[in-house]
């Protein structure tokens, strides 16, 4: 890892890991990308990567969208990491907040989804363990609700209260400090 | 809302008459209620961070799945003056699970609920801080900083004989204390680590025995301590074992302050009211913070702390009476007052040239100056 650059590069190109979707369709992603997800992480460290990694929870529509990200992440943390040795810190730290506000327009853009999709998104990040990812998807919703009543929030997500009029009105004495 | 079947009924039609934006297959699927609790709390964790735990406790009516959902998060901060017997409310509640920190801003809150609620707290056994602040609107000072020298009224008060304004801390952060006659949780892995309490001039005495085993942090500020209280004795070694970082500020109440530990590395002493006698015995202190502790009277102070690198006394220095043990480590020091301006020779600037004159080198020092404006157009 010392010399960071075009020898580790071509490393990780070398090594491929190949991602099996639940409707069976094959991502061939670099180790560097695929690493992202913790629980990738994990079956390459256990060598059990061999034959594919199926993903029986993941569709080829929500993997496609998730190794996008992973790629663009894994992209920038590469570009970090070899641009640091061969710029002056002042140059570093101009190249460091370029990076950063490319890779927030990206997020940005990559969260213009619908709701199904930011669903499975949040279960896919879930599942593999991205953390950049889950907290970028859970942030999206947690933005959605900001600032609504109950009864907005029930309305924008579908949620049928299922409680009856005396539950709830329990529920509202038990939580009453969140009422005040 | 109509009889218990109605919410249902209605939720249904209003799911025909509105699909939402990005229709497809399974638009009006509730997909948010069917996530994981983990991934709830998540998204819960991720509201308005300045609005504390309110928005996720107002989840609580959404459904019956999203009663317990709040319950589940492990820190909770009540911000905005809550009452304290609708957060013991909520932390009886939160019940299950684990709790890390628990923050609580009340006003004018009395002895009797800010002792319950501690109360609540210990039961819950958090691991992390507890942080509660009372702030006296009613007096007009907030808890924390305002009017420290001279806390209204309260100072006169605490003389009187039994006092309703005054209670007893619990032993905190400790697994096998005796606490209200009765046992505590029996031992645990975590412990809490860290206590601030600003009382807004609440009295507050210390149990007369009982460790605060796994305390690391004790912050206490505008408090008025009883005089049954050994404040001294109660944050010294054999109670306070692990206590690292020790804050008082604004106090009253405590004439002779005796701190023992082989613990310490930080202590802040600031703004006593009524300080006779200061004696620390701190082999291992790194940093003391010694501000208006004898504001009026004479300052009498013994302190042994052999380790220290860093010392702001902000207190009047007389070598007759305050004494400090060899400082071989010290780096920075800052000290008041020295005098400009026709007062040169003055027994306060003769006494802090004697202080410095106890240092061969120090890498950072600070002295305060005064002087009286002698005209308005003397500069």
């Amino acid at each position: 890892m010392a010399s960071a650059g075009s020898g580790d590069e071509k490393a990780a190109a070398a090594a491929m890991i190949t991602l099996i979707s639940s409707d069976n369709e094959k991502f061939e992603v670099t180790e560097a990308t695929a690493t992202l997800s913790q629980t990738i992480r994990h079956m390459i460290e256990d060598g059990c990567t061999d034959g594919g990694v199926p993903l029986p929870n993941v569709t080829s529509k929500i993997l496609a969208r998730v190794i996008e990200y992973c790629k663009k992440h894994a992209t920038a943390a590469a570009g970090e990491e070899g641009s640091s040795s061969s710029f002056s810190d002042a140059a570093f730290l101009e190249v460091d907040r370029a990076f950063l506000e490319e890779l927030e327009e990206f997020d940005d853009a990559f969260l213009e989804v619908d709701r199904a999709t930011l669903f499975d998104l949040i279960l896919a990040a879930n599942y593999l363990d991205i953390k950049g990812l889950l907290n970028l998807t859970c942030q999206k919703v947690a933005d959605s609700v900001k600032g609504k009543t109950p009864e907005q929030i029930r309305e924008m997500y579908n949620i049928v209260n299922d409680l009856t009029p005396e539950e709830e009105a329990e529920i509202r004495r038990e939580t009453q400090w969140a009422f005040e | 809302m109509g009889p218990s079947g109605g919410g249902r009924i209605a939720a249904k039609r209003r799911r025909r008459a509105k699909p939402p934006s990005g229709a497809g297959a399974g638009a009006g699927e509730d997909r948010l209620s069917a996530l994981p609790d983990d991934i709830l709390v998540l998204i819960l964790l991720r509201l308005d961070p300045t609005d504390g735990s309110y928005a996720a406790g107002r989840t609580s009516v959404l459904s019956r799945r999203w009663r317990r959902v709040w319950a589940l998060l492990p820190d909770l901060s009540f911000p905005l003056l809550s009452e304290p017997g609708h957060i013991a409310t909520a932390l009886a509640a939160h019940g299950a699970a684990a709790l890390r920190d628990l923050s609580v801003v009340t006003a004018d809150a009395d002895a009797e609920s800010v002792a319950s609620l501690l109360a609540a707290a210990a039961a819950r056994r958090i691991s992390g801080h507890l942080d509660i602040i009372n702030i006296s609107l009613k007096r007009g000072a907030a808890a924390g900083e305002e009017d420290p020298d001279n806390p209204t009224g309260t100072a006169g008060e605490a003389a009187g004989p039994v006092d309703r304004d005054a209670f007893e801390l619990p032993c905190l952060g400790d697994a096998t204390a005796v606490q209200g006659g009765r046992k505590n949780f029996n031992s645990g892995s975590e412990n809490l680590a860290a206590v601030s309490l600003s009382l807004g001039y609440l009295g507050l005495a210390f149990p007369p025995a009982g460790v605060f085993a796994r305390l690391t942090e004790l912050s206490l500020i505008s408090v008025r301590f009883e005089s049954r209280c050994d404040l001294g004795g109660a944050v010294s070694s054999p109670r306070c074992p692990c206590l690292e970082t020790l804050t008082v500020r604004n106090a009253t109440g405590v004439a002779n302050l005796a701190i023992h530990s082989e613990s310490l590395l930080q202590l802040v002493l600031c703004r006593f009211d009524g300080l006779e006698q200061l004696t620390i015995v701190a082999p291992a202190l790194e940093d003391l913070n010694t501000t208006n502790c004898f504001p009026f009277g004479r300052p009498v102070a013994d302190i042994s702390t052999p380790k220290l690198v860093k010392l702001q006394w902000k207190d009047p220095y007389d070598p007759s009476t305050v004494q400090f043990s060899n400082m071989g480590s010290l780096q920075s020091l800052s000290l008041d007052f020295f005098h400009v301006y026709g007062q040169h020779d003055s027994e306060d600037n003769r006494n802090l040239l004697k202080f410095l004159q106890r240092f061969q080198l120090i890498d950072s020092l600070a002295v305060s100056l005064f002087y009286r404006q002698v005209s308005l157009h003397s500069c």
